[in-house]
């Protein structure tokens, strides 16, 4: 991120993710019908208090023109309290395999819908194919959560990246959403404002 | 009632879409959670259509169409997704999508959709 420090390239993409993180938690709050503040942070805020709780991290790969990563971080607490308010009590109390698929996918989907909000935005902005691959779910203790992130920046070579938590009160939650890109957004976004 | 074939690799979607369907006077004649699988049941259910996640884990719904419209060319897909991006809907059109509608839905907005397809091209009670 330093590298573009006091670039209108990053200026751009902060309004862009801005942008999309915006239709996210237009999203998230119509999936779980209440409403989601946005709480932008600034990178070296991202501080992971320790607790003794798992952490749930749903990560989806972007393909297409602009290679990254994004990162749906909850508490098993917030996954608790999203499937019951978004799922019917019947698949809450099943506990055959069907029934907890459900309940993962929820979650997984949950965090499509508002990956791929974030993913419009830039994609129709930029007029680039872009797309989400299918998620992957996982969960790490709390206190490792900080380097399981810094071991994939690093795996997915990122040049820049964007943290916000999604709070809901009515709910109680307040889960995070990490965003990591490489060069490529940048230079899509030079393309733009300097036009050939 | 209209056959469908639901096509998405998640089983919370499928459900949902199940669900809703099934609330609207369609049949689910099948549920597909990949590509290849969805192509398969196509060609062997002969669904009147069918509901097409775009991400799917071995690939694109667009590839489906693709492939599907080649083989049964009045074959109706609504293409179900979570990216709302002009590029894929354009090109889902160009490969002979009937509709497209973003994740999240309400049942009645899919049933909606799902109306508007089964029922374009055909002839009407009142002419």
């Amino acid at each position: 991120m330093s590298n573009y420090k006091g670039a209108k390239e990053l200026e751009v993409a902060k309004q862009l993710m801005h942008g999309g993180l915006y239709s996210a938690i237009k999203s998230m709050g119509q999936i779980l019908n209440s409403p989601i503040s946005l709480q932008i942070l600034p990178e070296e805020n991202l501080v992971f208090k320790p607790s003794n709780q798992e952490s749930h991290i749903v990560k989806t790969v972007l393909k297409g023109e602009i290679i990254g990563t994004c990162y749906l971080i909850l508490t098993e607490h917030e996954v608790n309290i999203i499937n019951s308010t978004g799922l019917p009590k019947s698949v809450m109390l099943d506990n055959s395999e069907n029934g907890k698929a459900i309940r993962t996918g929820f979650i997984t989907e949950i965090d499509n819908m508002i990956s791929a909000a974030v993913v419009t935005e830039l994609a129709n902005s930029l007029n680039i194919l872009l797309y989400g691959d299918v998620p992957s779910q996982m969960k790490l203790p709390n206190s490792v959560v900080s380097e399981y992130l810094e071991s994939e920046a690093e795996v997915y070579d990122t040049m820049i990246h964007f943290n916000a938590f999604m709070q809901c009160e009515k709910l109680q939650i307040k889960p995070l959403f990490i965003w990591m890109f490489q060069s490529q957004l940048m230079e899509k976004i030079k393309e733009i404002l300097n036009p050939i | 009632m209209k056959k469908v074939l639901v096509v998405d690799d998640s089983v919370y979607m499928r459900t949902l879409v199940r669900e809703a369907l099934s609330s609207g006077n369609y049949e689910i004649v099948g549920e597909a959670h990949d590509g290849q699988t969805a192509i398969e049941m196509a060609l062997e259910l002969k669904p009147d259509f069918i509901t097409l996640d775009n991400v799917l884990p071995d690939m694109l719904g667009l590839e489906v169409l693709s492939i599907l419209k080649e083989e049964q060319p009045q074959l109706k897909i609504l293409m179900v997704s979570a990216v709302g991006q002009q590029t894929i809907k354009n090109k889902g059109s160009q490969l002979g999508a009937s509709g497209y509608i973003v994740k999240p839905f309400s049942a009645l907005q899919l049933i909606k959709a799902a109306d508007e397809i089964t029922q374009a091209n055909q002839p009407s009670l009142s002419s």
